[in-house]
């Protein structure tokens, strides 16, 4: 008696319980998705700490300790990865970054970043180009890397001091 | 937004004088093009008195911007660049196509802690948070800086904008600081006709106007990567009066302008306020020798609501003698329009930034005082001491 109904909702709880529990997983996955550095193989042994790291993305240095100019490769400023690197890595906001990109922009004393459309590309441009910093994310880096192995050893660890504001 | 470096990605062909500079280029392979642009278009429409010209009753769209910038960077510490603006706003500003600045820019140190260099050419003045962007909707706190410390419709835009000159600049990261210093000093000009006019409240006098002694400094603190920004400007400036053939008249002023600004950046909004102080001596047969001082301020709020869409609100105030706020000594003194001495503007705002590209401004203001009005909008109108209006600004950069 009453077996369809209950079986109906037992199959519809339990098809909600794995589907919660995927979707559970893949924002913990995400979340723990930490980004990371990737600089061109040449600069790959540069120490980089937060304070040099800043200075490169806010333009203030424009030349490698090797007199290389310094290329910076960033995606959209609402790309979540972006985002993440921001406050991650910088300890800023990206619409704090952009209106220091912007203020360089527009009185003609500095270059704006590249903004790059993906992970993928940002991975490509900044292998092929001398003097590139970009950034990724270490789950990104990871399925590369099933693919090619050899791009692993060029990402960068996360910064330990790097913080949330 | 475009960046190219010749040896790596661009395919266009170079131009005979990029050719030479990467010939002269020591560090040819690093040589590198930006160039970018935008353009902007105001509608206002006003209740009592004009802003951005015949605004009142139907509306104005002589309000516009146009821009076209270019960066060359020949070695990493040499950078070349220019910007030429075609611009209306009003008959405030009528002087059409411009060269913003054009500047050859030498970093002399840099490092991860310090950096110092020299820009010459037309630079633009260091002066609050906001002149040296002042042309670009995109990066001012609304459609117009407000009136309050960015003198915008007083005729002073393009001195207090750029001027020709060098400066010298630097910073040092200190901790979680970093401090940064800009200092400017620019030979003596002659003011613009139109300009002029402006500042004379809109008449034609046998005279023309000569810009001399002006320099601008501002020392900046970052703190936490932007988080917190204080910074403190100074600006000086003289004017002298050069009298047509045979007209009887000397004299000028001699102005120091102080601001202090303060601007906190949290992840969802952003408060920021600023407030101007201006010491001015006047001398000449005309006025005799007098001294006046006035100040403004205001503070700003910006809220993002949902990615892409923000809200502001803003209140600012100015006042043409700070010893006399609300007029009375000067409207007992001379018959005048106390209103006329101060302006009290509240303003609430909406912007949307759909893509980089693109942006668009929407703000209503309710003032109270005329001081911000543009006096060469209102030729021969009798102002309003109460009024209010509305601006709309699309703009589309590259």
């Amino acid at each position: 008696m009453g077996t369809g109904p209950t079986r109906l909702v037992s199959c519809a709880a339990k098809l909600w319980f794995w589907l919660a529990l995927s979707i559970l997983a893949t924002s913990s996955f995400t979340a723990r998705a930490a980004t990371e550095i990737i600089v061109s193989p040449e600069h790959a042994e540069v120490p980089i700490g937060r304070d040099f790291l800043r200075a490169l993305f806010t333009m203030r240095l424009r030349a490698w300790p090797d007199g290389t100019a310094v290329r910076i490769f960033v995606l959209a400023d609402d790309n979540p990865v972006h985002d993440q690197f921001c406050r991650e890595q910088l300890g800023m906001y990206p619409y704090v970054l952009r209106n220091i990109w912007d203020r360089l922009e527009f009185t003609g004393t500095g270059f704006a970043p590249t903004l790059l459309r993906s992970e993928d590309e940002m991975r490509r441009q900044v292998m092929a180009t001398p003097g590139a910093i970009g950034y990724t994310t270490d789950s990104f880096t990871r399925r590369e890397s099933d693919r090619t192995p050899v791009d692993l050893g060029r990402a960068r660890a996360p910064l330990s001091e790097g913080k949330t504001p | 937004m475009s960046r190219h470096s010749y040896f790596h990605r661009s395919r266009r062909p170079l131009s005979p004088l990029v050719f030479l500079l990467a010939l002269a280029s020591a560090q040819a392979s690093a040589l590198d093009y930006q160039y970018h642009g935008f353009a902007a278009q105001g509608y206002t429409l006003s209740e009592g008195n004009n802003v951005d010209g015949t605004s009142a009753d139907h509306g104005s769209t002589d309000y516009y911007e146009l821009g076209l910038s270019g960066t060359l960077s020949l070695m990493p510490n040499l950078l070349m660049s220019a910007q030429t603006v075609l611009r209306r706003a009003g008959n405030s500003d009528t002087d059409g196509l411009r060269l913003d600045y054009a500047l050859i820019d030498y970093r002399l140190f840099s490092n991860q802690w310090f950096n110092a260099g020299i820009r010459l050419g037309r630079v633009k003045n260091p002066y609050g948070f906001y002149n040296d962007t002042r042309d670009v909707v995109f990066t001012r706190p609304g459609i117009d800086l407000p009136n309050s410390v960015y003198f915008e419709s007083d005729g002073l835009r393009s001195v207090f904008f750029s001027g020709d000159g060098g400066q010298l600049y630097g910073g040092v990261q200190i901790g979680d600081h970093y401090i940064s210093f800009e200092s400017n000093l620019d030979f003596n000009s002659q003011l613009g006709i139109k300009d002029q006019q402006q500042l004379l409240g809109g008449e034609m006098l046998p005279l023309r106007l000569q810009v001399r002694n002006f320099d601008a400094e501002r020392l900046q603190d970052e703190w936490n990567g932007g988080t917190v920004k204080l910074a403190l400007s100074h600006l000086h400036a003289g004017l002298l009066i050069q009298p047509d053939p045979g007209v009887p008249l000397n004299g000028g002023l001699d102005d120091n302008l102080w601001v202090v600004s303060a601007r906190y950046n949290a992840r969802s909004f952003a408060l920021t306020g600023e407030y101007q102080i201006n010491f001015s001596n006047t001398f000449g047969d005309l006025t005799g020798t007098s001294s006046d001082s006035g100040d403004g301020f205001y503070l700003q709020g910006d809220y993002q609501i949902v990615p892409h869409w923000s809200v502001m609100g803003r209140y600012s105030a100015t006042f043409d003698n700070r010893h006399d706020r609300n007029g009375r000594e000067f409207a007992s003194q001379t018959g005048g329009d106390r209103y006329s001495q101060f302006s009290h503007d509240e303003m609430l705002g909406l912007n949307w930034r759909p893509t980089e590209h693109w942006g668009m401004w929407a703000e209503f203001h309710i003032v109270q005082g005329t001081a911000d009005v543009p006096p060469s909008d209102n030729l021969g109108n009798t102002l309003h001491d109460h009024w209010n209006f509305f601006q709309l600004m699309g703009a589309y950069r590259f």
